[in-house]
């Protein structure tokens, strides 16, 4: 039987997260939750995701509100046995609410991001869990950042040494780029897992991440032992515009249509997000950045410009591809016809955003291809 | 990114468009401080010292102290964006635009217009505006509502750091003479701000809280009142949305549509004088475009039509408090 009382509280997703709010509740009162089932959806500044229960039990409450923002470790839920007493979940509440301090700004958790000099640039890098045997290297992809991978990382790093950076032109990396080549972005990538002396890594990429980690994969067998790429570039011809449109779209109503492309759930997209994206974008240097990148590396007369997929068969690393059924910018067909080396995954009810999207299950195929 | 406050992040937007182009310039009375004299060169840095610091890096030719005189300030600014440079030109407080309102209004407003579009007038004046500092009624006033009556003057009015780098720098890269309007009781407020230089663009408004009850919609300083009447009135399950214009002159006209769609009640609150201001001009937008949209009476918040009161107790109560929000909530949902 469950312990009589199991507090829920507030998750902490991804660094930057200080608050957030329950978006809807996918159980009601007295319903049995499993460990790992999901049962309620929260909502970041930057995404709402559903959340799994860390333990098994009835729900016996839920302490806050719809759409009230509150801080990461506040009581959001109790959970226990069918015999837990009233009085006693009334008196839990109560002592925990007046014992909680949330986290103070001045815990500046991004202080564990760091920068670092490749090829007269700053990338900027997380690093989270050390001391484990296997390395995982995370690479997002075009206009995201290493926040990418906040369902992600984290998660992994508790068995895995996990870095995930941010590309040239992207997140806190320098702007003022010169080149944007595949060959340019996989020699940073490259030279970061030198600098960090890291042997014999898992790489995992996310569409243009995906397409460099392959580049490199193939060039450097040493390195990469395994490859985990979500709807990666470079397997086929057909993109949507995204990319163009994604660097014209000046305002939050030309933009959020845009990422609505991203996912299979489109009501992720909130205004906060857009104007996350916004914020980025709207940084000096960012749009020749990311016009450079999509000239040098992505789009040539509106097709894909890299094309690496008849070379997977001289693979050496073990490679897993996933694609989301609904990726509305890299069609899932790309998948389809590649050589028998790789392992292939196709999610339903997912965009192009799978480690997102389907996280739980995303991180399941990373661990086991390790 | 770090935390800055108001005032850091408009002197960080002016010294890296100062160092990004070597045609920023900024004037105004004591801008730096202590020119002619032997003392300390710096002495002021402008009368909030936003200003502070520039004139050590940049030089007197750069940042130049002007006389008591608003109409040489805004006609050497005006005249020097005519000829190639992009003046910052400090006004100091918005009450004394009396004396240079030709300038502003006739000369650089209309330049490109009169030239056939030929002539651009990159001016950007800076404005303090707005009630709390018990300065009584002539250092005390809003008055953006008269600039953004003029067509060919661009309106700017933030209400957080990040928002007042963005679009300074906005400004400064603009080719139109843009008025800047920063509120006197918020230059300590602090936000977080990136070290890089980004812009803004003028036009669009940003929703700073999600609702479906009501939506509040407000500039400038008024904002942040909107925000907290916001988080403290869902604790009775009331939500609303608030829309922070950003900038009056463009005027996002859709997204103010869009917080009336998604409520049906709306609630405009504007410091300045109720008489043609902008919450007037707002809800005859709305009443012409969105009128099927109303589950309820448009309510304007505003102060009462008279002078902004020297007792401190009048001020209190002459300026938008939450109180009144919150009263008027709980009206339009009744």
């Amino acid at each position: 039987m469950a312990d009589s009382i199991i507090p829920i509280v507030m998750p902490k997703w991804g660094l930057a997260m200080k608050e957030g709010s329950v978006t809807s509740w996918l159980k009601n009162e007295g319903d049995k939750i499993n460990k790992g089932e999901t049962f309620v959806e929260i909502e970041t500044e930057k995404v709402v995701n559903e959340f799994e229960s860390p333990e098994e039990g009835i729900l016996l409450k839920k302490v806050i509100e719809n759409d009230i923002k509150v801080p990461v470790g506040s009581l959001i839920a109790i959970l226990g046995n069918e015999n837990t007493d009233t009085n006693e979940i009334e008196k839990f509440v109560e002592d925990f609410q007046s014992n909680f301090t949330p986290p103070s700004d001045d815990e500046e958790d991004s202080n564990l991001e760091k920068i670092i000099q490749i090829k007269n640039i700053d990338i900027n890098y997380l690093q989270l869990g050390e001391n484990n045997s296997k390395n995982i290297v995370f690479v997002h992809g075009f206009g995201g950042d290493l926040n990418n991978w906040m369902f992600n990382q984290e998660e992994l790093s508790s068995n895995f040494n996990t870095f995930s950076l941010d590309l040239p032109g992207h997140g806190k990396s320098s702007k003022n780029i010169e080149q944007g080549s595949l060959e340019y972005l996989s020699d940073i990538v490259n030279d970061f897992c030198n600098q960090n002396n890291l042997e014999k890594i898992c790489l995992v990429g996310h569409s243009l991440g995906g397409g460099i980690c392959l580049n490199i994969a193939l060039a450097n067998s040493e390195l990469v032992e395994s490859l985990v790429l979500v709807s990666p570039i470079g397997l086929g011809k057909e993109i949507d515009n995204y990319v163009e449109e994604f660097i014209k779209s000046e305002s939050r109503r030309d933009l959020k249509p845009q990422l609505e492309k991203l996912y299979f759930n489109k009501e992720l997209i909130t205004r906060d997000l857009v104007n996350e994206v916004l914020k980025f974008k709207r940084l000096d240097g960012v749009e020749k950045a990311l016009q450079i990148i999509k000239d040098e590396t992505l789009i040539e007369d509106n097709n894909q410009k890299t094309f690496l997929g008849d070379k997977i068969e001289t693979l050496k690393s073990k490679i897993s591809i996933i694609w989301g059924e609904n990726d509305e910018i890299i069609p899932n067909s790309h998948i389809k016809e590649l050589p028998s080396n790789v392992e292939t995954h196709i999610f339903k009810e997912s965009g192009h955003m799978s480690h997102i999207e389907k996280s739980k299950e995303v991180n399941e195929i990373i661990v086991k291809s390790n | 990114m770090s935390k800055k406050t108001f005032r850091e992040s408009i002197n960080e937007a002016i010294k890296q468009e100062m160092r990004r182009d070597e045609n920023v310039i900024v004037l105004g009375e004591d801008v730096a401080g202590g020119a002619g004299t032997k003392g300390d060169q710096d002495a002021w840095g402008g009368p909030m010292a936003v200003t502070k610091g520039l004139a050590p890096e940049f030089g007197r030719e750069r940042v130049i102290d002007t006389p008591i005189t608003e109409s040489a300030i805004i006609g050497t600014a005006a005249g020097a964006a005519l000829t190639g440079l992009r003046p910052i030109a400090d006004l100091m407080f918005v009450d004394f635009m009396g004396v240079c309102f030709d300038q502003i209004f006739n000369q650089a407003g209309k330049f490109r217009y009169m030239f056939g579009g030929k002539a651009v007038t990159p001016l950007t004046i800076r404005t303090m505006y707005g009630g709390g500092l018990r300065a009584a009624s002539q250092h005390s006033q809003c008055l953006y509502p008269i600039f953004t009556h003029i067509p060919g003057l661009k309106v700017v009015i933030p209400s957080n750091p990040y928002d007042a780098k963005g679009l300074f720098v906005q400004a400064v890269r603009d080719d139109d003479p843009v008025v800047f309007f920063e509120h006197k009781m918020m230059y300590d407020d602090e936000g977080e701000v990136p070290d890089e230089l980004y812009t803004i663009p003028f036009g669009e408004a940003n929703f700073t809280r999600e609702g479906k009850d009501v939506a509040l919609i407000s500039m400038g300083r008024t904002v942040n009142l909107c925000n907290q009447v916001a988080d403290e009135v869902k604790k009775d399950n009331i939500s609303c949305s608030v829309l922070d214009l950003r900038t009056l002159s463009p005027l996002d006209e859709d997204s103010i549509l869009e917080a009336v769609d998604e409520t049906g009640r709306v609630i405009i609150v504007d410091e300045s004088s109720p008489r043609c201001n902008v919450a007037t001009d707002i809800s005859a937008l709305i009443s012409d475009k969105a009128f099927s949209s109303l589950k309820a009476p448009i309510k304007m918040i505003t102060p009462p039509h008279t002078p902004v009161p020297f007792s401190p107790a009048l001020e209190d109560l002459y300026l938008p408090s939450a109180d009144n929000i919150k009263k008027t909530i709980s009206n339009i949902l009744n």
